[in-house]
């Protein structure tokens, strides 16, 4: 399901955190970035955490070896998607629920205009790949 | 009128000759020695199908069967050799992407879980152009990769 809401007291200063799939990620311009696919969740409710509530060292030993995306805030609501918090759909062993959300557009784009959104948030330049401890990065 | 008892084959396995399966197998063994990029998209799928679970705070990353037929029907479809090896890669909510790039231009195709496919041209990172694959006519089911594969 989208985002029924936009959960505002998510500052647009905030950063979300992606967890990437290793194929979800390319290099273009000689600069690393995440692929569209990390944001084109077909029921539109892409996962993300909210980094301060959750640390980055959690997430890694929750996903060891996956990479993460950092994605400010204020660039998801730019491009017109909502964040909303899903705490009933973070993984078991984390330590605050409350810490996970969803992004995506409120009303359901068609699928072209989907990825035009995605791509464009991706490949902003604010859009940082935090990797691996190098020990877990296989 | 449907018949009461089953009568003998016309032909029973033993009479079919040998020569048919052998050539349909040498058919196939040609189509992919002429489109190398063939084996490894392939085994992508396949892998991608067999690894597909929900990871939760991640996504749903079973994909759905009728995906799955389109990127292969997709695959079968494109018979242009001449190509890299692409990148299947999962998308949450039981779709998939294949993606072909070639320098600044990349051709993307989207399988849905209702079987729908949409293709998106791409030049610098930009989309130039998307749209529905029509299976009906497989001109344009790889007018994409051509595209790109043009200098």
């Amino acid at each position: 399901m989208p985002p029924s809401r936009d959960d505002l007291e998510i500052s647009d200063d905030a950063s979300l955190l992606r967890v990437l799939l290793a194929k979800w990620i390319t290099m273009k311009g000689g600069r690393q970035r995440p692929t569209s696919d990390s944001l084109l969740d077909t029921n539109f409710e892409n996962s993300c955490f909210v980094e301060g509530e959750i640390t980055i060292i959690e997430i890694q030993s929750l996903f060891p070896g996956l990479s993460i995306a950092r994605l400010r805030a204020g660039l998801i609501r730019r491009e017109g998607f909502a964040i909303e918090r899903r705490p009933e759909e973070a993984p078991l062993r984390c330590s605050n629920p409350a810490a996970h959300v969803v992004i995506g557009p409120v009303v359901p784009l068609d699928r072209g205009s989907y990825e035009r959104v995605a791509r464009t948030i991706v490949k902003d330049l604010s859009v940082a790949i935090l990797h691996p401890p190098a020990a877990e990065n296989y | 009128m449907t018949p009461l008892t089953a009568s003998a084959p016309a032909l029973s396995s033993a009479d079919v000759p040998k020569f048919y399966t052998q050539a349909a197998q040498l058919e196939k063994m040609t189509l992919a020695d002429s489109a190398p990029w063939l084996y490894s998209a392939l085994a992508q799928l396949w892998e991608l199908e067999q690894a597909g679970a929900i990871l939760p705070g991640v996504g749903d990353f079973r994909i759905a069967d009728r995906a799955a037929m389109t990127a292969r029907l997709l695959f079968s479809l494109i018979n242009v050799t001449d190509l890299p090896v692409p990148i299947v890669s999962p998308v949450s909510g039981g779709s998939l992407s294949i993606v072909w790039s070639m320098g600044s231009k990349e051709a993307k195709f989207a399988c849905y879980p209702d079987g729908q496919a949409l293709y998106f041209r791409c030049l610098d990172d930009e989309v130039l152009e998307d749209g529905t694959v029509d299976f009906i006519k497989p001109d344009s089911t790889r007018a994409a990769v051509t595209w790109m594969a043009q200098p």
